[in-house]
């Protein structure tokens, strides 16, 4: 079994298979035996401890994910092994949502962090950048000139990129 | 995280390291609208909408001419750009003007590929496409120079530092002056010996002049690992002197394309010679002839039974190759002037480490042939109307694929 104690003070008691999905916690207990000492996560608070514990939870038994090839950082993701399960999971609250990603980032769960991205992007499809900037209170901090500039010579050069 | 974190602010929510995984997984689409949301997710979309340019077409100077008035923020977003045209009308100066002034105003341009098929920069002006580009932090460049002329003026000394270099060489040689044409041709790849790791040249100008001189890459011996060569005569002597100058060779791709009667290098088995000098190769593909012996009296489209006379030969020829170079996992054969048209085929083979039979013996290497289009069934001689038995059971050596589903149903 492996212990961890959380931001706010928790402690979660998991089994091994569940706990070593987190990259970070694998490389922390060194994949030995039980751990003695709560192994601090300092980064991540109970409520999303939780909900990241679920998840891996549901996914003990998937294969390891493949490795994605080098050299091809921009090349759009493939969220096909996204299920049902994990649709109905990944609908949270906007802050909530936030902060999966973040600890799915920093405790390094590769598949979860894919999820709550793949999440984010699908709340954007589709929106005008005024929409996406009040869904997330985002002030644009463009000059005037910038403003005219971007609609003009780049939207046409977008136009023409064949 | 803070619970003021959804509160009006400048940027994205998420850092951004992780707001580009966001945008790995959206659309085209929505990456354009992302830059206009903030200055701070504009920094990280603008990547995934400019990155990567084409500009292909009919007229692409207008495209061009386009984006040169993007801000400069766009310009340094694009890190590889192909141009490619085939309008013959765009060769005015004032339009080669605006792709060379859009070039020099790339400060993050990693790849280009210019293929002026179209004439997009005459031959003369090569050297301004060249310095355009010299300031950049180019690691690949693709050249194709398209069009047959002779070369003008001096020549111009390529791009240092680069990493990936492909030439496809049309310029012929300047009257009175032979060798001129790959004189001009090693200029340009010069500048990079020391930094190449893969080169690919393909000599093909109008008319026969002499072939590059190889030993004058000598100074890529150390970092070349991929080479791609297409050359006019058939000189075997070739052979000996890769290995000798590139020992670092993983990757081999060699063809003779004589012009004068449309057939390669014919194969000897004395060649295996030279390529086992190749201790480092994994992968080997040669326009070697194997179509001219005796007894093929007939060189036409779907002669079946020629085809696997000389599908036979290389079977055998590859058994030969892959005892005696044991890295070597692909070798495949590029048959030059197939047809009247002169059409060209590739044959493919895999070489396969199984498990020895017995403990304490070395792997097996097996050859197998990959099914190409005319196996998989039996067919009708042209001529005679006979039928000849082309199933992949019935073919010399192991195949890799399965026969045509006709045939399969058949059975």
């Amino acid at each position: 079994m492996v212990t961890v104690v959380v931001s706010d003070g928790v402690t979660f008691t998991m089994e091994q298979d569940v706990a070593f999905q987190c990259g970070l916690i694998a490389d922390f207990a060194g994949g030995g035996g039980d751990q003695e000492e709560p192994i601090p996560i300092q980064a991540v608070n109970s409520t999303v401890m939780r909900k990241v514990i679920e998840y891996c939870e549901h996914h003990r038994n998937d294969p390891p994910q493949p490795e994605v090839p080098e050299g091809t950082p921009l090349e759009r993701k493939d969220r096909r092994g996204r299920d049902a399960w994990d649709k109905q999971f990944i609908q949270v609250e906007q802050e909530l949502l936030f902060e999966i990603i973040l600890a799915a980032n920093y405790l390094n769960i590769k598949p979860l962090l894919d999820l709550g991205c793949s999440q984010v992007a699908e709340m954007m499809k589709g929106k005008t950048p005024a929409e996406i900037q009040q869904m997330f209170n985002i002030v644009n901090g463009f000059t005037a000139d910038e403003e005219a500039q971007n609609g003009e010579g780049e939207e046409k050069a977008r136009n023409l990129n064949s | 995280m803070s619970e003021n974190a959804l509160l009006a602010r400048p940027d994205f929510i998420l850092p951004p390291e992780l707001l580009r995984e966001v945008l790995k997984c959206m659309e085209p689409v929505d990456h354009r609208s992302m830059t206009f949301v903030s200055r701070f997710v504009r920094e990280q979309a603008l990547d995934f909408v400019f990155n990567h340019l084409a500009y292909t077409g009919l007229s692409i100077s207008n495209k061009i001419r386009g984006i040169h008035q993007a801000r400069d923020d766009v310009k340094a977003s694009i890190r590889k750009l192909k141009l490619d045209s085939k309008n013959l009308a765009i060769r005015e100066h004032d339009k080669s003007s605006v792709i060379l002034d859009f070039l020099r105003t790339l400060p993050s341009l990693q790849v280009l590929e210019y293929y002026q098929l179209g004439q997009l920069i005459p031959p003369g002006e090569l050297s301004q496409l060249v310095d355009s580009v010299r300031n950049t932090p180019l690691s690949e460049f693709h050249l194709n120079t398209g069009v047959y002329a002779p070369v003008e003026s001096s020549p111009t000394e390529g791009i240092a530092g680069l990493k990936k270099l492909s030439i496809v060489w049309t310029i012929g040689d300047s009257p009175n002056e032979p060798g001129s044409s790959v004189d001009h041709l090693y200029h340009l790849i010069r500048p990079s010996l020391n930094t190449l790791v893969e080169l690919k040249i393909e000599n093909s100008p109008e008319e026969v002049g002499p072939d590059l001189d190889l030993r004058l890459l000598t100074n890529a011996g150390e970092t070349l690992r991929v080479f791609d060569y297409t050359m006019q005569h058939l000189d075997e002597t070739v052979l000996d002197t890769i290995p000798e100058i590139f020992p670092q060779l993983q990757k081999l791709t060699l063809a003779w394309s004589n012009t004068t009667d449309e057939h390669s290098l014919l194969w000897k088995d004395s060649h295996i010679t030279s390529l086992t000098k190749n201790k480092n190769l994994t992968s080997l593909q040669l326009s070697s002839d194997f179509e001219e012996e005796p007894e093929d009296t007939v060189r036409a489209d779907e002669d079946y039974a020629w085809y696997i006379r000389c599908y036979k030969r290389r079977l055998t020829a590859t058994q030969k190759i892959s005892e005696l170079m044991p890295r070597l996992r692909t070798c495949n054969w590029l048959q030059m002037g197939t047809d009247h048209k002169g059409s060209t085929m590739i044959h493919p083979f895999v070489i396969e480490e199984r498990a020895p039979n017995h403990e304490g013996e070395e792997p097996v290497r097996v050859v197998r042939g990959v099914k190409q289009a005319w196996m998989g069934g039996d067919r009708e001689d042209w001529r005679t109307g006979e039928i000849v038995r082309c199933k992949l059971g019935d073919l010399p050596g192991d195949i890799i694929g399965e026969n045509d589903p006709q045939e399969e149903e058949e059975e």
